[in-house]
């Protein structure tokens, strides 16, 4: 089919050449030679220079056709124009590249060169290749314009034609080839040129019809290569190119999902028709709108249209959730994957989040499971990094969920100061699954804190591992008050041995104390009796040691009752006051406005109190003016409730006061170092704390701090 | 110089044995003094004693029961108990229906007042003493 229509057209062309030239060889060609020839040297000259534009303006697109073609059809066009100029013949020249053309064309060589040099060199070469005939025409017009051809005329001609018939055999094989309309000009300028070729072998004289016919088919056969070369690097990639866009197109409005693109400006260039019918828009009411506009026109609550925050470290975001407001004012949720593409464009692609949220809705539901149990559970995945923990587990540790998630299990244990009490054991990597340990670990805020951890390995229907769970037990109230019964139980021995050990003691003090008595009823040596008096003196200091001790090694057992704390003090005032009374002492006592209950074994707080008013009364023995002052008061800090006793006696050094409540710890001449002790004892028992403020030579303050009742709160005492 | 008062002393200490009875001897009255709850009630079923100074702790039957014991065989009796333990037992001893408690170590002084208002006195019990 295409080759007949190569073959119309050439006889076509050909017939037509034929004509035209007997019409012009008939008309004005003897008479105005000259300027006939110089027009069809022109029309030549014309067309090839033309050639040698396009083929400029497309040397970077690198045609199929060959770049090199561009800077050959300047030469040519540069031969013509000195044969048009000069009678020496370069004709023969032109001819020749003519026959180099076709051959480039068909054999598809090319030379990688850029374009400036290219042109400088073609410039150079034809004009200095046309320099040198026109210097020695003889070099040429020797060989043809004898009388008569001579062989090596022939032969040349011979060579320029072989070159033709050459690449007629080459294009053979292309025409067979995708972009064949391409050859089929150049295979039809390819044949017209071999009959003009023949009709210049053939010419005799200048004026001769087949002279003519040379020149007008050349004319046609430069058209048709003019026009095979403007499809080869014009026409055809250009229609290309739209078809592709158009398949692009055709293919991105029919994928199911919808995607915008947009370009390195920001601004979109293509919507599909899924995105359109998901947002409610056509295309031209969002194409050409910027990443700001968009936002504003369909994104619900987005600080940052999703593009913006792609850059070349981050070339993908993936699962990005957000609402859309679409056309018809509804709101849908979409998942989105934006893509950073290398030339600086951007693609998203939305996704109806519905299989999201099942997602989402599934998590939500796990999280609510694992919540609910109360105690701290993590989920690791393979890799041993955190999936999930329960809010118990966030509680424990006294840290955000998003600090822990992600987070892989060495830097998780690092994060907590997770150790264990058996040294060199990796705690969460090197235990067996199954395995439960004990370990500590420090929480955020300071607290130390005990657990028992069991870690379980998650496996899958194959039996491969892919995870674990550790599931902790808080046991740090359960250890303290293991030890508090160990403490107690300790407390309750020494209570017992310190019952007997004192009943022991008291049986032979009871005889030494009686019969030193007795020494000074029947004795009447004055020396004797002062030593029988003296010994009596001394059993009663020893027996106020062990009544001391007996108090401190088995205290009475709290009977816990609310009590007014100004009540308290008021039962004390009298017998504080008697007592500052003979001892010339200032009393001031404040009572707190409001009278703050606590819950307290109130005997034993007096019996408290007493002792720090009794010692506050000894540390002001050699004062002049002696005061003291006893207040309450309420600190809604720690909410405790407490009482201040000071004095301006001599006041404790920093390391007195550190051993203030050790047993038999005293600073007094005559002290037996267990009142105070007692004293500690007892508002421990009470969960309470004693604190110390004093300066040499200043005085002291002892402020005993109560726990104020609270009903609300389960107390154990 | 005995005032007419019997005493016994019950006590497994003998120091404390000793010193009660030559303390009562001094004050004139006349003592016994034994080591066990046992002997004691022994004693008590051959003589009539008006003052029984009896120690809380022994071994065998403890002052509680001997007390008890006492007053069953001799309710006139006055029953001094003498405790190491401090307070401890006291509402237990007041109840089993003792005269008095006496805490170790006691003063002399004290033993001798106990001894004479047991003596004179017409309550058997400080219970009954204090109504």
């Amino acid at each position: 089919m295409v080759n007949k229509r190569i073959y119309s057209t050439v006889l076509l062309a050909v017939l037509g050449g034929i004509l035209i030239s007997f019409l012009v060889q008939q008309t004005v060609w003897v008479q105005y030679y000259y300027t006939v020839h110089i027009l069809f040297e022109y029309c030549c000259i014309f067309i090839a220079l033309m050639i040698f534009v396009v083929m400029w303006y497309t040397y970077e697109q690198k045609p199929d056709i060959g770049q090199i073609l561009g800077p050959i059809f300047l030469i040519i066009a540069i031969y013509n124009l000195f044969h048009m100029l000069s009678e020496t013949n370069f004709i023969v020249l032109v001819r020749l590249m003519e026959a180099t053309v076709f051959l480039i064309i068909t054999t598809q060589f090319n030379i990688n060169m850029n374009k400036w040099p290219a042109l400088m060199l073609s410039i150079f070469f034809a004009f200095g290749s046309a320099g040198l005939i026109a210097l020695h025409p003889n070099l040429i017009s020797s060989y043809f314009y004898n009388n008569n051809m001579i062989p090596a005329g022939f032969t040349f001609i011979f060579l320029i034609l072989l070159g033709t018939i050459l690449s007629s055999y080459n294009i053979k094989n292309k025409l067979q080839q995708r972009d064949k309309v391409t050859y089929c000009y150049i295979l039809i300028a390819l044949v017209i040129s071999a009959i003009s070729n023949f009709s210049f072998v053939l010419s005799q004289t200048a004026n001769g019809l087949f002279n003519i016919q040379a020149h007008i088919l050349r004319i046609i056969y430069y058209y048709f290569l003019f026009k095979g070369i403007f499809v080869s690097t014009v026409v055809y990639p250009y229609e290309k190119m739209e078809r592709f866009n158009r398949d692009m197109n055709e293919i991105l409005n029919n994928l199911p999902v919808a995607l915008s693109i947009y370009g390195a400006d920001y601004k979109m260039f293509f919507v599909n028709k899924k995105a359109q019918s998901l947002f409610g828009y056509e295309d031209k009411e969002l194409v050409g709108l910027n990443d700001q506009e968009i936002l504003k026109k369909i994104y619900e609550n987005e600080a940052q249209h999703i593009i913006r925050k792609l850059s070349k470290e981050h070339m993908v975001i993936k699962n990005h959730l957000c609402n859309f407001k679409n056309n018809w004012g509804n709101s849908v949720k979409v998942s989105i994957d934006a893509y950073r593409l290398a030339n600086g464009d951007s693609i998203c692609i939305f996704d109806e989040a519905q299989e999201v949220q099942a997602l989402d809705y599934m998590q939500f539901q796990t999280q609510t499971i694992v919540n609910s149990i109360h105690n701290p559970l993590l989920l690791f995945d393979k890799n041993n990094k955190v999936l999930l923990c329960n809010e118990a587990c966030t509680d424990f540790i006294e840290r955000d969920a998003r600090d822990i998630i992600g987070e892989n299990m060495e830097d998780f244990e690092k994060l907590i100061n997770m150790n264990t009490p058996e040294e060199d054991y990796k705690c969460l990597i090197g235990a067996n699954a199954g395995s439960v340990f004990q370990a500590s670990f420090t929480s955020s805020s300071g607290c130390e804190k005990e657990l028992l951890v069991q870690k379980t390995s998650i496996t899958n229907i194959d039996g491969d591992v892919i995870g674990s769970i550790i599931v902790g037990t808080d046991v740090t109230l359960m250890k303290k008050e293991q030890q508090r019964f160990q403490q107690n139980e300790k407390l309750v021995v020494l209570g017992q041995m310190a019952t007997g050990i004192v009943h022991e003691i008291r049986n032979p003090l009871t005889a030494i104390k009686g019969f030193s008595q007795i020494i000074t009823y029947i004795c009447h040596d004055n020396k004797i009796n002062e030593c029988a008096h003296l010994i009596n003196k001394e059993t009663d200091r020893l027996n106020k040691v062990v009544t001391d001790f007996l108090k401190f090694a088995k205290p009475r057992i709290p009977v816990l009752e609310k009590v007014p704390i100004n009540e308290i003090i008021r039962s004390l005032h009298m017998m504080i006051e008697t007592n500052s009374y003979v001892k010339n002492i200032n009393l001031t006592i404040t009572l707190h406005e409001e009278d703050k209950i606590v819950w307290v074994d109130a005997e034993q707080i007096k019996q408290v109190i007493l002792n720090i008013v009794q010692n506050a009364m000894e540390a002001m023995s050699d004062l002049e003016k002696p005061e003291l002052s006893i207040s309450t008061g309420y600190s809604s800090v720690s909410d405790e409730v407490y009482v201040k006793i000071s004095d301006n006696g001599k006041g404790m050094s920093e390391e007195d006061i550190i051993r203030v409540g050790t047993p038999f710890f005293t600073t007094k001449d005559n002290g037996t170092g267990l009142g105070l002790s007692i004293c500690y004892q007892i508002v421990r028992e009470h969960r309470g704390r004693i604190e110390i403020e004093s300066e040499l030579g200043r005085g002291t303050s002892f402020i005993i701090f109560l726990p104020r009742c609270n009903d609300n709160k389960i107390r154990i005492a | 110089m005995a005032k007419g008062g019997k005493v016994l002393v019950v006590d497994d200490q003998e120091g404390i044995r000793i010193l009660l009875a030559e303390t009562c001897s001094l004050l004139g009255y006349e003592v016994t003094t034994v080591a066990s709850g046992l002997e004691a009630l022994k004693m008590m079923e051959q003589d009539h004693y008006q003052v029984a100074f009896i120690d809380m702790k022994m071994p065998g039957m403890n002052g509680l029961e001997t007390l008890e014991k006492a007053l069953s065989l001799n309710p006139q009796i006055k029953g001094i108990v003498m405790t190491g333990y401090g307070e401890t037992f006291f509402l237990e001893v007041l109840e089993r229906g003792a005269y008095s408690i006496v805490q170790k170590p006691f003063d002399l002084d004290e033993i001798k007042g106990l001894l004479e208002s047991a003596l004179t006195d017409g309550c058997n019990t400080l219970n009954d003493k204090l109504g």
